[in-house]
């Protein structure tokens, strides 16, 4: 089982709103991994919209990731990729 | 059922808040507040072993309200890209584990109720939302609500958390009852109504007023500022609520209600007189009523005939629709205890939105409403869903023939739409005469006159049926524009404005021309300021909540018809309400001194 550990920056103009957190939600679920958040705000699962909305990630904040499981690799690009998109989802 | 009604009272200052009068009446007692999340929410101690049947009945909430979302999306399905995206996002939250897991492990570590469990949860999720600086992702807490909301409305549907348990009387808080909500409690365990929302006549006040409890509405978060088990004083008159009051102020209080009941007593002494004036001019004074219940009261206050029957409430009392049989007899036996004072049943009068849960092929047209008094709702539905509609009229014609039932067709607002709805209610007789089901033929049928398209044309309306009914609640709020349920326009909803007193005016004579009878069934009508407006005006028939007749019909037993008719024609020709008012003070303080005197009302 791989674990990867890395730190995103937020672009989005909004932030980490409903609609994003959502979708991370949904990466997780259909990758069979795990993430976790640490940010200023706390700790958040990825599984969990409201736990992410609530870490309050607005543009210009950074995010601490952890992925395990056996796609981490790929869910971990996947949410990398979502939290650095400068255009709004 | 372990209420916090047991707990030890919490001692407070002594407060008044103000609020609307909503209903009559002065009580005393403890309130059991319902908190803003659902109507109908109230905390309890599972007992013993309960706690995995709680779980459950919460998981199978979460589910409906997911399928009521999934179903919700795929009528949005194609185009409205950023509706769908929103309600997609709302069924992702929904079975997020800060609602179920978190409200999962309240049950059961703390033995509550699945409602008190996910107030719990939203309020710890609130908590951490509240500390977001970010103004947008902060807002989003509103998503949260309204999907917990929809899991509370489905934990509440079931009717389990009614105050059926309660071992005293109480007095019901919440931020309005709607009058489902109202027939889902017992009444006979409420002693008032207290509500942050909604003006005079609103739905509470409305239900309140017939149920004759006392209420106050529209009094500003009151939810927070009591908590159940704290005594109020529940003012109706006044539209006032005494938070934690002293003992002196309780006895006060109910001297005072005493004192109006006493005036009542006067009042029961016009019950067995006729309705008529000095002149002997006569005037059908009868009963609107929502229950059957009621029908005790209709014949105890002396009311000629009913001159409303909301027929919604039979569709709302189990989960299932009524069959033609439940309804059948209920009207039957309405019409039979009457006899020969008319009965006058209004079709089905709702929303379809209200009774979508009943119904299986609740398609399309049952999305929220975004503008539910100009929607599918009323005539429109029943046209709609005929179905629905025709079970109801073969009731009410196969009651027709046990003694003087009307039937009464709501919001029609064009020729159109009463042809249509007399080719249904041909084929139902039709149907009838095929089966051998014996109904009268020549039922009279009206129309409801609350819409101003149908003011307008009343004229050519009035050659089609045999009875107008003016029903001022609606007609009031469609023609000045008004929603009378919203707390900040509510003081504009105005029955003495011109414009609604020349469109009864019209109404009336255009009926006349017809030679049909015309009758007015708003709560204007039993309002004792405004009743002799509409005496004057020549109405032949005036329906009102029960309890208000005897008042009406003592002012009309002191009046002569030529004194009314001319302040109605006064007042027709006024610009303005304030000058209604003035006019109409004027001529209550001169012609009923002992009733209007030092009474400071308008």
């Amino acid at each position: 089982m791989s674990e990867i550990i890395w730190e995103s920056q937020i672009a989005l103009p909004r932030g980490v709103h409903c609609r994003v957190a959502a979708k991370m939600t949904e990466i997780v679920a259909t990758h069979d991994a795990q993430v976790q958040l640490a940010a200023e705000g706390g700790t958040a699962d990825c599984s969990s919209m409201l736990e992410i909305l609530s870490l309050a990630l607005t543009q210009g904040s950074s995010v601490r990731c952890t992925a395990t499981g056996p796609n981490a690799p790929q869910v971990a690009q996947a949410i990398d990729q979502l939290l650095s998109a400068k255009k709004e989802l | 059922m372990d209420t916090a009604l047991d707990k030890p009272l919490e001692l407070g200052e002594p407060e008044t808040l103000h609020g609307i009068s909503g209903s009559p009446g002065i009580v005393v007692g403890k309130v059991v507040v319902f908190s803003p999340l659902a109507e109908g929410f109230i905390r309890y101690q599972l007992e013993e072993g309960a706690a995995s049947k709680e779980e459950q009945r919460f998981l199978s909430a979460v589910e409906q309200a997911e399928q009521s979302l999934i179903s919700l999306r795929q009528q949005f399905e194609g185009d409205l890209a950023d509706t769908v995206a929103i309600v997609d996002s709302h069924i992702r939250m929904i079975r997020d584990r800060m609602i179920v897991e978190q409200s999962l492990n309240l049950i059961r570590q703390k033995q509550i109720n699945a409602e008190w469990a996910l107030d719990l949860s939203l309020r710890l999720i609130k908590k951490k939302f509240d500390h977001i600086a970010d103004d947008y992702i902060r807002s989003r807490f509103a998503d949260v609500e309204y999907v917990a909301q929809l899991v509370a409305e489905q934990l509440t549907g079931q009717g389990r958390s009614f105050p059926a348990g309660f071992a005293e009387p109480v007095i019901v808080v919440g931020e309005d009852f709607s009058p489902e909500d109202t027939i889902k409690m017992h009444t006979d365990k409420v002693l008032g109504f207290l509500t942050e929302k909604g003006g005079a006549t609103s739905h509470t006040a409305i239900v309140a007023r017939s149920l004759g409890l006392p209420a106050v509405v529209g009094v500003a978060d009151i939810t927070q500022l009591c908590r159940t088990g704290d005594t109020v004083i529940l003012d109706g008159y006044n539209g006032r609520v005494c938070l934690h009051p002293t003992m002196d102020q309780q006895q006060l209080h109910l001297e005072y209600d005493r004192q109006h009941r006493a005036f009542s007593d006067e009042m029961s002494w016009y019950i067995h007189l006729a309705s008529e004036t000095v002149d002997g001019l006569r005037m059908r004074l009868s009963a609107n009523i929502e229950i059957p219940n009621e029908l005790e009261s209709v014949i105890y206050y002396g009311a000629d005939g009913i001159g409303l029957f909301r027929s919604e409430f039979g569709y709302f009392q189990c989960r299932q629709l009524p069959s033609e049989e439940d309804l059948f007899t209920v009207y039957r036996d309405m019409v039979a205890a009457l006899s020969p004072q008319p009965v006058t049943i209004r079709t089905l009068d709702v929303g379809g939105d209200k009774l979508a849960a009943h119904l299986p092929n609740s398609g399309l047209h049952f999305a929220r409403e975004r503008n539910p008094a100009l929607g599918l709702r009323s005539i429109r539905f029943s046209l709609r869903e005929q179905d629905l509609f025709i079970t109801q009229l073969r009731a009410l014609l196969r009651a027709s023939g046990h003694g003087r039932l009307r039937i009464l067709l709501p919001l029609i607002s064009s020729l159109n739409e009463l042809r249509q709805t007399r080719a249904v209610i041909d084929k139902v007789m039709e149907q009838l005469t095929q089966e051998g089901i014996p109904f009268n033929a020549e039922t009279e049928i009206g129309i409801m006159i609350e819409v101003p398209s149908a003011v307008v044309m009343a004229d050519t309306l009035a050659v089609e049926v045999d009875f107008f009914s003016i029903g001022t609640n609606d007609l009031i709020q469609y023609a000045l524009a008004i929603d009378r349920g919203n707390e900040y326009v509510a003081s504009m909803y105005d029955p003495l404005h011109p414009a609604v007193l020349r469109m009864i005016n019209q109404t009336i004579e255009a009926g006349h021309r017809q030679g049909i009878e015309v009758s007015l069934c708003g709560e204007m009508a039993g309002d004792v300021f405004t009743a002799p407006v509409l005496l004057g005006l020549g109405l032949d028939e005036l329906s009102m909540r029960p309890s208000a007749i005897p008042h009406v019909k003592r002012l009309l037993r002191h009046s002569t018809f030529g004194r009314l008719t001319a302040l109605a024609k006064q007042l027709l020709n006024c610009g303005d309400s304030s000058e209604t008012k003035a006019l109409l003070k004027q001529y209550l303080t001169d012609n009923y001194p002992d009733q209007f005197a030092d009474n400071e009302r308008a």
